[in-house]
């Protein structure tokens, strides 16, 4: 692996960190903004941009802790973790030889809250999308002065 | 604690039988008459299920001890903080079975409703997921879960008012998703936060860890979110702009439970921030609290109060009876907290009657609005339906015999043993304005002759039936007369809930 690569990927826990927070930011605020817009279809898209950006936030909470898959059939191949006699795991391939990091892998439990939330946020999504497109042959129009009618 | 099969049946049973009926529809008529009793069967399972359950906890208190009446279900057999769990202690049970109830009478009215709404095949599908969602956000001691089955009630509901006969629906609808996912996503922000805290789900561990007194800024912010979201849920003062509108246009069943039980969710929802979760600042939070809820009992009434439509009226008035149940939550003593509780369940019971009774009315007439201008005079030649709409009113209002007497007593002497004299003196003015409203439109439907401006109505026979209005008010009669064992249900809940620690023990187990 090249010199710079690898100083990358040595501190890569940290700097995917900062990107993501970066990324976090941006897109909330890209999806309030498309939120508070006049078009609905606009306002459904920045829902959905909104509900990313906050899948992001819960990818980041558990998702960079680990160094090593969560699990990896034991077999000593210079890749793979090595294990130890006392069952403590050693990753090979993120510390050096003489200095070892303890490897830990990632909380799966993120992930798999993540896959649901996606799931719903897709079928809210695409349960919005169904009601402006009704909303569109009924009204007209698509701009949210125009779907007005709702009055006391 | 052993496991307790029984309590997945209020869950799981209406959502079993929401594909049921999904799939009866396709072989029977147009009118899908087979499909409405197989839900009104699958909804009356369940609400037997939540009945023994809430009374299998009180089989429990009466031979043991109170603090021992906790049922868990640990589904796929883990041990918590692992998997989920469903808890029925008896806040959850108390609340799960007035929901059950409420929505079994809903469909019980649906079958005999002639809406043109009711006859989609997706119709009971859609009110049984409402219903079985509904119950596992009582039920669930996991976070994620409870933010799943929000959104499983909320896009459900939405459907239900977006197919509403009446032409408003769908925007209501739009506006509603927009507002209720958004609050949801704060809930997930929120989910999110504590898991980065704490690293569970589990509303006990997270209740654990909480008491050992650490509060990282991330645990905080999480407490902003979930009371916000809440609040959301139940139309509190900054967040209720689209509840008249959303519920107005809702078809009479589907207006009638959400009126009445599900804005119970965020009641419930503050209810177990303040006490089991963020104890440390429920002075804070119940604060907030007192104020909202006061501006709320105005708000709604006031509101209920120049509103010209007997069902938008409802609505309004849901949010000023949101408002009393703060106010108990906020003053935060066992007495008060008793009385939000019974003021929770009765009012479930008299707002859920009083809207299928307007419904009844409103459904006679050719153009099927529940404005007053046009339906005058309407209920005159229905005398039982009168009476019923007389003593719901009156139970509204809080006047002695009936169940709404038993929840404002409980809850005024929760407020002056909380020694809070300027929000109950300013609670109980509110309250004559509801017996304002409700007399008002009481002699304006029922009592005056129709003049010119009425609506025609139908022929004979072509209205909603008046049997599930009729049990619902008998309940409350019932409840107002024998208010005996629902007040010691909410004292033993009360006292299960002033100590967080029975709580996570009896999930986690130990010590």
């Amino acid at each position: 692996m090249p010199f710079r690569i690898r100083v990358i990927w040595k501190n890569g826990a940290y700097s995917m960190n900062v990107i993501f927070a970066i990324a976090t930011g941006v897109m909330f605020g890209l999806g309030v903004f498309q939120l508070l817009r006049r078009d609905l279809i606009k306002m459904a898209m920045g829902f959905y941009i909104l509900f990313t950006a906050i899948n992001f936030f819960f990818l980041a909470v558990g998702v960079f802790d680990g160094n090593v898959p969560a699990y990896v059939a034991p077999k000593d191949d210079g890749v793979s973790p090595l294990y130890l006699d006392n069952g403590e795991v050693i990753a090979r391939d993120i510390g050096t030889t003489d200095n070892p990091r303890p490897a830990q892998p990632s909380d799966p439990l993120v992930q798999a809250l993540l896959l649901t939330a996606i799931v719903i946020s897709f079928g809210s999504f695409a349960l919005l999308l169904g009601l402006i497109n009704v909303a569109s042959v009924r009204f007209k129009t698509l701009d949210s002065d125009g779907v007005n009618n709702l009055q006391a | 604690m052993p496991n307790n099969p029984l309590v997945l049946g209020p869950v799981f049973i209406p959502l079993f039988f929401a594909v049921l009926t999904l799939g009866v529809a396709r072989f029977t008529s147009h009118t899908n008459l087979i499909q409405r009793y197989v839900a009104l069967l699958g909804s009356s399972i369940g609400m037997i299920c939540s009945l023994i359950i809430l009374w299998q906890n009180w089989d429990i208190a009466q031979a043991n001890d109170g603090r021992l009446a906790v049922q868990v279900y640990r589904l796929g057999g883990w041990q918590p903080p692992y998997g989920i769990i469903l808890t029925a202690d008896f806040l959850s049970s108390i609340f799960a079975a007035m929901s059950s109830m409420v929505v079994t009478a809903g469909i019980l009215y649906a079958v005999r409703c002639k809406d043109r709404c009711v006859i989609y095949p997706a119709f009971m599908p859609l009110f049984l997921c409402m219903g079985g969602a509904l119950i596992g956000c009582f039920y669930t001691g996991d976070i994620f879960t409870l933010f799943v089955f929000l959104e499983l009630m909320v896009l459900s509901s939405v459907v239900l008012v977006a197919i509403s006969d009446n032409k408003l629906g769908l925007e209501a609808a739009i506006k509603y998703l927009m507002i209720s996912a958004t609050g949801t996503l704060f809930l997930l922000i929120g989910i999110a936060a504590l898991y980065a805290t704490f690293s569970t789900l589990n509303f006990a561990d997270i209740a654990r860890l909480l008491q050992t007194g650490e509060r990282p800024l991330l645990a905080q912010a999480a407490a902003v979110m979930l009371v916000a979201v809440f609040m959301v849920k139940s139309a509190v003062f900054p967040f209720h702009f689209w509840q008249p509108d959303f519920h107005t246009t809702a078809p009479t069943p589907v207006h009638a439970v959400l009126s009445s039980v599900v804005v119970k969710v965020g009641v419930y929802g503050l209810l177990r921030v303040v006490t089991l979760l963020f104890t440390e600042e429920a002075e804070l939070i119940n604060q907030m609290l007192i104020i909202l809820g006061i501006i709320g009992i105005f708000f709604g009434s006031l509101g209920a109060l120049r509103t010209y439509d007997a069902k938008r009226m409802l609505a309004y008035s849901t949010f000023g009876q949101i408002g009393f149940i703060l106010l108990g939550i906020g003053w935060g003593n066992p007495i008060a907290l008793i009385g939000a509780i019974v003021y929770a369940v009765n009012h479930a019971f008299i707002k859920s009657a009083m809207l299928m009774l307007v419904g009844v009315v409103s459904s006679r007439n050719t153009m099927k609005t529940a404005k007053i201008k046009y339906i005058t005079g309407a209920g005159k030649p229905f005398a039982l339906v009168g009476i019923l709409y007389f003593l719901g009113g009156m139970a509204l209002a809080g006047v002695p015999p009936l169940n709404g007497f038993i929840s404002k007593l409980a809850l005024i002497q929760g407020g002056i043993s909380a020694q809070s004299w300027i929000p109950l003196a300013l609670s109980v003015g509110a309250g004559m304005i509801t017996l304002l409203y409700v007399t008002r439109t009481y002699v304006l439907i029922f009592q005056q002759i129709p003049d010119e401006n009425s609506a025609p109505l139908k022929e004979k026979g072509m209205g909603d039936s008046a049997f599930a209005p009729f049990l619902l008010v008998s309940m409350c009669v019932l409840l107002g007369i024998f208010a005996s064992p629902l007040v010691d249900i909410a004292t033993l809940a009360v006292a299960q809930m002033s100590d967080p620690l029975i709580y996570i023990r009896a999930v986690l187990g130990g010590v």
